[in-house]
């Protein structure tokens, strides 16, 4: 338990908005070239 | 009636008539009515987008998702977030590139010239598929009209959507897309600001979050847990991959590709990118936080899609209250006026344009596209004043509809250069037959699976299957070679 949750849930919260963070991040590094 | 919140409602849809008579000035030629010019900048499209992608089920059947299941909700978020970021990192950009070169309008366009097509093929299927989807998805958010101007302001059902339907109709007849697209702006932000703050006024309201996992847990210990109750029963692992999947449209359906077709040049579509990525976070992540909270403030609704009128009422003074009924309205109006303008495009721009009356005049053009977007709103209406009136599950089926008979092929189009007109025809037409059969047929015996998996796994293997069969266009890959040449040079900032 993290903060009352079960790490799964955790795991799945941070699945679901990392890679799209991670993605968006490259667009903004592009716009920076 | 609270005059505050009829206060907060009329200044909100001033600003969407004022925005139609000011997008009216460039609504007068086809590319101005459908495209905007293709003058959009960054923040517009990134807002655009996602606000016509999520409309009323966002903010209402979302938050009831929150509520009825709790973190199992999360795989929504996966899908959608994965689903924004892969449309704008991979297909915006060379998508927009093409549509540029070939001076496109709509998908269809696009389709047309990529696989060389004389035929008009593209554009029969693509109005047949648009303009069925379009009409049920039109009456589902009319239905969400109804509903909201009902439970927040008690004017009765009818009254409701006629009010809704005359708005939206204003602004997107007179004022074309880039009314469309301006007003999505003010919504989604509108859509932002409210789902930002109400998961943190829930959670305070239920006691911080301690009190908020406690409360879920005591609910249902399984509102905690990434399977719901489920688990990883072949139900569980369905309805995930479902929910995940409902993302997929993300990367194809045509309401969504106008708004790439619609940007200035390819660098506000790096700036949008970002944008719509935090957009969807916050969007999502604050619908279902707010359902959680709601499951635990107000326990045992019977409809559980209620929950944020509910909340809205409960926790905030009665300005707060008239936000968010213009923040529903704000969701269910940035969906509909852009399906409007898709499906009137699909008429006039697809059909009378460029197979009945390739001579008609822009101004007369851009007439009958206004009056042929009156008249689907009409459509609309009547079928929401007369079909069953509890329909968000046609909204998941329309969304899935329009995006199996489109995205496969056009993110096939874009990245292989063999696919093929007659691949591409039997994607488009077998991705949304699945769509339709897998819903009449299967969808019960298959542990309720969404739609969109099979329908999207069709369109791909057919158009992959059909093109291996078929001849390839004519100079289709060095084309692909010189759009991908040309996304290594970036206009200048």
């Amino acid at each position: 338990m993290i903060l009352g949750l079960p790490w799964q849930t955790w795991l799945l919260a941070i699945a679901a908005v990392v890679p799209g963070l991670a993605l968006a991040w490259r667009l903004r590094r592009l716009d920076r070239e | 009636m609270s005059p505050v919140i009829v206060g907060v409602l009329v200044a909100y849809l001033a600003i969407l008539l004022a925005i139609g008579l000011w997008g009216g000035r460039e609504s007068h030629d086809v590319a101005g009515y459908y495209v905007a010019g293709k003058k959009l900048p960054a923040w517009v499209i990134a807002f655009s987008s996602n606000a016509t992608g999520e409309s009323a089920w966002l903010l209402l059947g979302l938050t009831g998702m929150g509520y009825a299941v709790g973190m199992h909700a999360l795989w929504v978020v996966a899908g959608e977030v994965l689903g924004v970021a892969a449309a704008w990192v991979w297909v915006a950009r060379p998508f927009k590139a093409y549509t540029d070169r070939y001076d496109s309008i709509t998908v269809p366009d696009y389709l047309e010239d990529r696989f060389r097509d004389t035929t008009n093929a593209f554009r029969i299927i693509g109005a047949v598929i648009i303009l069925s989807m379009v009409a049920f998805y039109v009456a589902a958010q009319l239905t969400a009209t109804g509903k909201a101007f009902d439970s927040f302001l008690g004017t009765g059902y009818q009254a409701g959507v006629f009010i809704g339907l005359g708005v939206i109709l204003f602004y997107t007849s007179v004022g074309g897309f880039k009314a469309v697209a301006y007003s999505d702006l003010v919504q989604g932000v509108l859509m932002f600001g409210c789902l930002l703050a109400l998961p943190f006024v829930g959670i305070a309201a239920v006691g911080g979050w301690g009190a908020f996992v406690d409360g879920l847990r005591a609910a249902d210990p399984d509102l905690l847990l990434p399977g719901g109750g489920l688990g990883l029963t072949p139900t569980g692992v369905a309805s995930a991959l479902g929910f995940v999947g409902i993302g997929l449209a993300f990367l194809g359906a045509p309401q969504l590709l106008g708004r790439f077709i619609a940007a200035r040049d390819q660098r506000q579509i790096i700036r949008a990118g970002p944008i719509a990525v935090g957009c969807i976070i916050v969007f999502d992540m604050g619908a279902i936080f707010s359902g959680m909270a709601g499951r635990i403030l107000y326990p045992g609704l019977g409809d559980p899609e209620t929950v944020l009128p509910e909340m809205a009422a409960g926790l905030f003074p009665a300005f707060f209250t008239g936000i968010f009924l213009v923040v529903v309205l704000a969701a269910i109006m940035s969906t509909a006026d852009s399906l409007l303008i898709l499906a009137s495009s699909s008429v006039v721009r697809d059909t009378v344009q460029k197979i009945f009356r390739p001579d008609a005049g822009q101004r007369a053009l851009s007439n009958l596209g206004k009056l042929v977007t009156v008249l689907l709103g009409v459509t609309g209406l009547l079928l929401a004043l007369t079909a069953e009136r509890v329909i968000f599950w046609f909204v998941l089926f329309a969304w899935s509809g329009l995006a199996c008979a489109f995205a496969p092929v056009v993110l096939l189009s874009l990245f292989w250069a063999r696919t093929t007109r007659a691949g591409a025809i039997a994607g488009m037409i077998g991705g949304f037959a699945v769509t339709v059969i897998w819903v009449v047929v299967f969808k019960e015996g298959f542990y309720d699976l969404y739609e969109m998996l099979p329908g999207f796994a069709a369109g791909l293997a057919l158009t992959i299957g059909v093109s291996l069969l078929t001849r390839p266009p004519d100079g289709a890959a060095e084309e692909m070679a010189e759009v991908r040449a040309e996304l290594e040079r970036l206009p200048p900032r």
